[in-house]
């Protein structure tokens, strides 16, 4: 018969790393697909999922079953994203001199008639990308929790451990920093 | 350029574009053998400081 969760963690705290694995198995698509959002490159994906899951079995003491397993390894996950984000600001003052033909036709099309740009285009995916990377890990952060996962602020408040006017504040500058970014992306490519 | 509006493309176009969530092959074997790796240096570190 398959163990619950809290037969598993039960187990693990009693010594048997073993039954972890489960958890491991269960949970990694989540992990990986959050850290998908802040990382590009497959090594660093890899290494922060690691970092996750063996932050969470250190950790694994503390989680006292008030709430799910999954939201609490989901605060270590986006915690752990974010401290990835704050030692690894590369690419942040890069000009956007050097966009992609795709990307710079989108832009054309955006500039000229906005409503045939559309969202769903591969070149718009990577314009995304670039100036998410451009963003300052806070910003980024909450741009990502919030705009684009689509999370409440309560949310962001329990993954991030921020208080609730330190989120709406932090989201206030990271929409700002964000129109500056393209504003400089503008500039960069018709100045 | 209508900045805002940019703003609210691009972030359609993330929103459109979840993550994959794809997870490498033997990922939580690899993650037991580390934890198995880890607790035996930690044994053999108290073993020698004894």
């Amino acid at each position: 018969m398959e163990r619950t969760e809290a037969e598993l963690i039960a187990a693990v705290l009693k010594g048997d790393a073993a039954s972890f694995e489960p958890l491991v198995q269960k949970y990694s698509p989540r992990v990986f697909a959050t850290a998908r959002r802040y990382a590009r490159r497959d090594s660093e994906v890899e290494d922060i999922a690691q970092e996750v899951w063996l932050k969470a079995f250190d950790k694994l003491k503390s989680f006292r079953g008030e709430a799910p397993f999954e939201h609490w390894l989901m605060r270590m996950a986006v915690r752990t994203c974010y401290d990835f984000l704050r030692g690894h600001q590369r690419n942040r003052e890069s000009p956007f001199t050097d966009l992609s033909e795709p990307e710079n036709d989108w832009l054309e099309r955006f500039v000229t008639a906005p409503e045939t740009a559309s969202d769903n285009a591969d070149a718009a995916k990577l314009l995304v990308g670039r100036v998410l990377e451009k963003l300052s890990p806070q910003a980024r952060l909450v741009i990502t929790l919030l705009e684009i996962e689509d999370r409440s602020v309560k949310e962001i408040v329990q993954l991030t451990g921020w208080s609730v006017p330190l989120v709406k504040v932090r989201a206030f500058r990271a929409r700002a920093e964000m129109r500056k970014i393209l504003a400089k992306m503008a500039k960069d490519k018709y100045l | 350029m209508n900045l805002v509006e940019l703003q609210k493309k691009l972030i359609a176009a993330a929103r459109a574009n979840a993550p994959a969530d794809n997870v490498p092959y033997a990922f939580e074997k690899r993650i037991t053998a580390l934890l198995g790796s880890r607790g035996a240096a930690q044994k053999l570190n108290l073993w020698l400081l004894l």
